[in-house]
């Protein structure tokens, strides 16, 4: 068990490439790798189409599962996901208000930076105001944080609601697009961001694995063996919050990734937290890059949002989890 | 030679609560390398002077002294078993043993010392709720033996809740071994003839008072045993320690 280092990377890494692969080469117009060299068509849709499109999906992917498995934990809730923090609701309400305004001008390319900008200062302001409600004195309180998530969840709901009653044709039409995330509109600037920040949070949270083991045990017992529970929670938060507003920001709202990925992962690999984060972060772009290709694929040459595709699969997936969890887990819960 | 590290001191220690203070202006000087009992009624005060010994809570008024030397950190000085385990993460339960810091094979030792190695591989989330609290035995104990035995404390609060006798003697033999090896113990418990024979002093609260530290003999006197418990008894001398006979639950 403990001489088996790092679980399961090296097969999520040889699945990620091959979905990498398969993300690049296939499409309406498949490609062939032994053929690229002689087909100067190829090239163009590889290097603008294909190539940004794969590495947003795959760091989106990433971004997603990761936050989801830090939030899993930090809640101690296998149900948790990045939504729950209030992250979705307040970046559709900061995305649809400049949607709304600007309309169909902000179809594609450059003009989607003040959408992406909207929705991550809006994702970032509804998690601020969901952990200061969830607060009790100075620590934090994590049935408050979840009860004050859906709340803000909810008003956001509501707000993006009226937006697309106020909205004319195409602003409506841009915010229901957007609402169910989507890629195609991808291009070389919308992986940066978190081509810069994800490997950051990987380094920064190489090392967090026993932490995380140990903070199972309540605040308590875990501060009992040293672990500084309170700068681990703000930490993970901070982290999990930036990810899925970056995540978010550039391609709307991708459901369930955050909560099917590191719940698959506790399957294969046990309950360990250790090497979870990069494991959660492998598989998610790993899944996405697939659900993506089905979304070109399916229906092509027309395409579907690809939060629509993972909401179909998730949200079977969530039910058949809750009710293994209510037929096999303890009673009292303890 | 040996090394014997300070005794602990508690210099007019008080914690209030809501309503009644929990701790009311106690001094007591704790040895370390004996087995002590830490005893009263129902909402004596046991688990609040256990809070405060962990640095759970901050005192009110009053001083700890850890005596020269001390490690800064709490983590260093002191493992904890408190009396509700909040887990629910479905770890194994050597996994549970190993949160305290110690390799698989270590863990495994410290399930063995309390019989239960057979369950190391199963979810804690499915063991009844003895074993669990064993788990978490296990898990503080190996936390205690990674500290130094001239300063470290072991305290327990209520272990022998839910156990059966083979499993609650495995409990106290392991507390003895640790006091024998120079460990500062401290075990709260309501089962006072399994803890009797094994207990060397008594810490007596009520009422979030110091009421008396001494041997078992001297402290569970029949006035006291109606005073706090409201029951007729005494206290029995045997070899190898003594029992508390009740003799009436009235009075």
């Amino acid at each position: 068990m403990e001489h088996a280092r790092a679980p399961g990377l090296k097969a999520l890494s040889l699945a990620f490439l091959l979905a990498f692969g398969a993300a690049l080469m296939l499409g309406p117009v498949p490609l062939r790798p032994w053929a690229l060299a002689e087909d100067p068509a190829a090239w163009p849709i590889l290097w603008e189409l294909r190539l940004p499109r794969a590495l947003l999906a795959a760091l989106i992917g990433a971004a997603l599962a990761l936050a989801g498995a830090l939030l899993q934990a930090l809640l101690r809730n296998p149900l948790a996901d990045p939504a729950l923090l209030g992250v979705s609701g307040g970046a559709a309400l900061g995305a649809a208000a400049v949607l709304s305004l600007g309309a169909g001008a902000l179809a594609s390319g450059l003009a989607v930076v003040p959408v992406a900008g909207a929705a991550f200062l809006g994702a970032l302001l509804a998690v601020a105001l969901v952990l200061r409600l969830g607060q009790r004195g100075t620590q934090l309180d994590l049935s408050g944080v979840l009860l004050a998530g859906i709340a803000i969840n909810t008003l956001c709901g509501a707000g993006v609601g009226l937006l697309m009653m106020l909205a004319g044709d195409g602003g409506l039409r841009s915010i229901t697009f957007w609402l169910f995330g989507s890629l195609a509109n991808a291009h070389w600037l919308s992986p940066l961001p978190l081509l810069i920040t994800l490997p950051l949070v990987l380094l920064l949270t190489r090392s967090w694995g026993q932490a995380l083991d140990q903070y199972q045990l309540g605040d308590r017992e875990a501060a009992h063996h040293g672990l500084a529970v309170g700068r681990l929670q703000r930490m993970g938060l901070l982290v999990a919050t930036l990810l899925t507003a970056l995540a978010v920001a550039v391609a709307g709202i991708i459901g369930f990734l955050g909560l099917m990925v590191p719940q698959g992962l506790v399957r294969w690999f046990g309950p360990s937290h250790r090497h979870r984060l990069p494991q959660a972060a492998l598989a998610g772009a790993t899944l996405l890059l697939l659900a993506d290709l089905l979304a070109r694929l399916l229906l092509a040459p027309a395409e579907l949002p690809v939060g629509m595709l993972t909401a179909l699969l998730g949200g079977p997936f969530f039910l058949w989890l809750l009710r293994r969890q209510l037929s096999n887990g303890p009673e009292d819960g303890a | 030679m040996t090394i014997t590290g300070a005794a602990l001191t508690l210099r007019a220690v008080s914690l209030s609560g809501p309503g009644q203070p929990r701790l009311k202006d106690l001094s007591v000087t704790l040895p370390r390398g004996q087995r002590l009992l830490l005893a009263g009624p129902n909402g004596a005060g046991k688990s609040s002077l256990l809070d405060v010994l962990s640095g759970d809570v901050v005192l009110s008024a009053g001083t700890l002294h850890w005596g020269p030397g001390a490690p800064p950190r709490w983590a260093d000085r002191r493992a904890y078993l408190p009396q509700r385990n909040a887990l629910a993460h479905p770890f194994s339960a050597a996994q549970v043993v190993a949160l305290a810091g110690v390799g698989t094979s270590d863990a495994l030792d410290h399930l063995e010392e309390l019989g239960i190695k057979d369950w190391a591989e199963q979810p804690y989330p499915t063991l009844s709720g003895g074993l669990r609290r064993l788990v978490h035995m296990a898990r503080v104990l190996a936390q205690l033996d990674r500290l130094v035995p001239e300063y470290g404390w072991g305290f327990f609060d209520e272990p022998l809740a839910n156990l059966d006798w083979r499993y609650a003697g495995r409990v106290l033999n392991a507390l003895e071994r640790r006091a024998a090896a120079g460990y500062g113990i401290l075990l709260a418990a309501h089962e006072l003839n399994l803890a009797l024979p094994w207990a060397e002093q008594v810490l007596l609260l009520a009422g979030g008072q110091g009421e008396a530290f001494g041997a078992p003999a001297a402290v569970f006197t029949p006035e006291r045993l109606a005073a706090h418990w409201g029951v007729r008894g005494h206290f029995e001398a045997r070899e190898g320690g003594g029992r508390l006979l009740l003799d009436s639950l009235e009075p």
